[in-house]
């Protein structure tokens, strides 16, 4: 495999994301706070190659746990775990500074083969001696949020198309095929910054051949890739027509209702005249129903859905102007901060309801509220330790409004 | 459209409230008198934000890796399929594409910092 073979070995080998490569290099240096980094960005961009290198570069002993690797809070914990609190024998024995942690992809961590991954993860981040690194193609997913707190974020883009076509200029060169500028360029568009994909459609065409011509990029099928958050938001409000803002929810890969959800939230900072914002909200009403209807498995109204979206945000293409996105919406955000109030919450009324034999939601609407102005009115009531609820449960139930 | 250079441009009086939000929350920096971009993790913030107070679409130039120039993306025959035309970065310039031995070159560059 050429990708392989052309794997960099060093860090000016790399193309492109230069900034990303100084923020990564002063923060392995030591010059930027925190204990961990995480390197994100879209898929073959060299978050993993630049790691690689700079291991070598600052002579780090690389501890790697990837997507291909069971990465459940016990595995992470035996593997990684002893790395970041002993020294390595290495860096007695060899000429290395020690060893560096890197897991590669974390948002692949999920299911029930890695359960208490990102845990583990974030608990090994803060007592970590050693530097501690992270890739990530989509940094804002739920589950890394309490991750991202601790970490040095460094994003990558896609790499500019005249980069990527030098780099496939001088795999040519090497491979002795004599390729027309053009037909490079073609490949690197093909590849949207995307160098990986760039050198395995290159291979694929070059396959027997010495020569490289542009009608033979015909068989090279286009790459159809999801787009991020921020991508489709811009596309689907700064769309002159719905049309143009349905491809882009179609090209987009998040779930629906985090979707509905988002849309919800920026549409008042889409449009300020308030006509408008009431038409794209009545709009957007009726696609919350057809996510209703869809819920129930009538998936053949998912494009009148989409469809919907797509309308509410193009109310008023002319009025269009660049705005600050807000994601992850305030919903599911609320619903992460209250977490553990919540989690609290379900324990208490667990006890309410064992003693009363009722259930968890009797207990909450039908019996909390007494019990609330009965601890709040007398101080040393017994009937918390009836429950037996301990100190913080009390406490919790008489700080409620 | 307004061109700005990613290493220092002026902005009209802001006033103190509009200055400190600049400051800490779109990743702009100010020093001798000129603003420049300081965090590129969300330079498309930055965008925005410039979008704001100068009212009208702003365009940064581009850095050549190789030969320093700073150069625009409007005539670049890759502008509609480039995800970050605009933005802060670094590229290749047009006098610069013509060169041989490109990626050598870039390596040789990089080896140099």
């Amino acid at each position: 495999m050429w990708t392989e073979k052309y794997r960099p070995e060093d860090v000016a080998q790399i193309v492109g994301n230069e900034e990303a490569k100084v923020s990564f290099t002063r923060w392995l240096e030591r010059k930027q706070g925190r204990k961990a980094a995480l390197l994100y960005g879209p898929a073959g961009v060299g978050k993993t190659a630049l790691v690689h290198a700079m291991s070598k570069k600052f002579q780090y002993e690389v501890i790697e746990m990837n997507a291909s690797d069971t990465r459940t809070e016990k595995t992470i914990l035996k593997i990684a775990g002893p790395s970041t609190t002993l020294a390595s024998l290495e860096k007695f024995s060899r000429n290395t500074k020690g060893s560096l942690l890197l897991f590669d992809e974390v948002d692949g961590i999920f299911g029930k083969e890695d359960r208490g991954g990102v845990a583990a993860i974030t608990k090994l981040v803060e007592q970590s001696q050693v530097p501690v690194v992270l890739t990530a193609n989509d940094p804002d997913l739920q589950k890394l949020r309490p991750l991202k707190k601790v970490v040095h974020l460094i994003r990558f883009r896609r790499v500019r198309i005249p980069l990527v076509v030098a780099l496939l200029q001088k795999i040519c060169k090497n491979e002795g095929i004599v390729a027309e500028h053009e037909a490079l360029e073609i490949i690197a568009q093909n590849s949207q910054g995307d160098v990986r994909s760039a050198i395995n459609d290159l291979q694929s065409l070059c396959k027997g051949k010495q020569v490289l011509k542009t009608e033979d990029i015909v068989q090279l099928p286009m790459r159809n890739r999801a787009l991020d958050i921020h991508d489709t938001l811009t596309q689907i409000f700064s769309a002159r027509t719905t049309t143009e803002a349905l491809a882009a929810i179609k090209r987009s890969s998040f779930d629906y209702d985090t979707f509905l959800l988002t849309i919800h939230d920026n549409l008042p900072l889409r449009y300020s005249n308030p006509d408008e914002l009431s038409v794209a909200y009545d709009i957007l009403s009726k696609a919350d129903v057809f996510r209703g209807r869809i819920r129930q498995e009538n998936w053949g109204l998912l494009s009148y859905f989409f469809g919907l979206l797509a309308w509410s945000s193009t109310v008023a293409p002319e009025t269009y102007q660049p705005f600050d996105f807000m994601y992850p919406p305030k919903r599911i955000l609320a619903m992460f901060w209250t977490k553990n109030k919540r989690i609290l919450m379900q324990t208490i009324c667990a006890k309410i309801g064992k003693k009363c034999h009722v259930s968890k939601k009797s207990a909450y609407f039908e019996f909390m509220p007494f019990i609330k102005a009965i601890v709040k009115k007398e101080g040393k009531s017994r009937l918390p330790l009836w429950f037996g609820l301990d100190k913080k449960e009390t406490d919790y139930i008489k700080a409620l409004d | 459209m307004k061109v700005l250079s990613k290493r220092g441009f002026k902005l009209p009086r802001l006033g103190k409230d509009k200055f400190v939000e600049l400051m800490r929350k779109s990743g702009i920096g100010y020093e001798d008198g000129c603003f420049f971009v300081k965090d590129y993790n969300n330079v498309e913030r930055t965008m925005n934000a410039l979008f704001q107070i100068l009212s009208e679409e702003v365009a940064f130039n581009q850095t050549c890796v190789l030969c320093g120039e700073e150069f625009q993306c409007l005539n670049c025959k890759h502008y509609d399929v480039c995800a970050t035309h605009d933005l802060p970065l670094n590229c290749i310039c047009y006098g610069c594409r013509l060169k041989p031995n490109l990626y050598d070159m870039y390596v040789s560059r990089f080896k140099e910092e």
